[in-house]
């Protein structure tokens, strides 16, 4: 497969993020089913987050992209550009989808609980936001240099 | 970048200039070598400033590189 360093590059910050993040996810709703936050257990995982982004990102740089990525042209640039857009109309919706979660649940059953989305849930929420944000950026990224 | 209406004869000049390599010409007008494979496969639009560059290294005018064939 013909693959430049640069395109290298995002399919390992694909893989990162999402081995990161469905580990975290993971881990944080066996602990605590989502709905708290200030647990040492909690500090522990953020810890083991941050180490495994490290040790992974280390591992995957190290087997996979030996060669230095060269300088971003116009066309690599173009497409950084349809990420970012991509990425921002997501999180846009997303966002907004979350804060109608928000105002429709006062009161209402959220996640087996009589409570409306606290605190933590909504943290949570972003996060994956945020997650899924990064990983259209990623893919539209990939999609376009795999285009040709 | 979708499929456009500007094509070009880059592969062919390149084949008359010394059979020029896709990192050859890459080099020259300070792009990647997968850039040069989208532009000759028609799949992205240089900005006018690459067009002339190319146009440049082959020493030929920009029109003889680059046709706009509207539907």
């Amino acid at each position: 497969m013909d693959i430049s360093a640069r395109e290298k590059n995002i399919w390992i910050e694909l893989a990162i993020t999402g081995v990161v993040s469905v580990y975290y996810f993971y881990n944080n709703f066996r602990l605590s089913g989502w709905t708290e936050i200030a647990s040492y257990e909690m500090g522990l995982l953020v810890r083991d987050v941050i180490i495994l982004s490290i040790v992974a990102s280390i591992a995957l740089y190290a087997l996979f992209a030996r060669e230095n990525p060269e300088q971003k042209d116009e066309r690599d640039r173009a497409i950084e550009s349809r990420g970012n857009a991509f990425a921002y109309y997501s999180l846009t919706v997303l966002c907004c989808l979350l804060i109608g979660t928000i105002m429709l649940s006062e009161g209402i059953v959220v996640l087996g609980k009589t409570s409306a989305i606290n605190g933590p849930v909504a943290m949570h929420l972003l996060l994956i936001a945020l997650m899924i944000s990064a990983l259209i950026k990623q893919a539209t990224q990939l999609f376009f240099y795999r285009r040709g | 970048m979708a499929n456009n209406q500007i094509e070009n004869k880059i592969r062919q000049l390149r084949f008359e200039h010394g059979q020029m390599t896709q990192s050859a010409l890459a080099t020259k007008v300070g792009v990647s070598r997968q850039t040069i494979l989208s532009l000759e496969a028609c799949r992205y639009s240089p900005s006018l400033e690459l067009a002339f560059r190319i146009a440049q290294v082959f020493q030929v005018p920009l029109e003889e590189v680059f046709t706009y064939s509207p539907d």
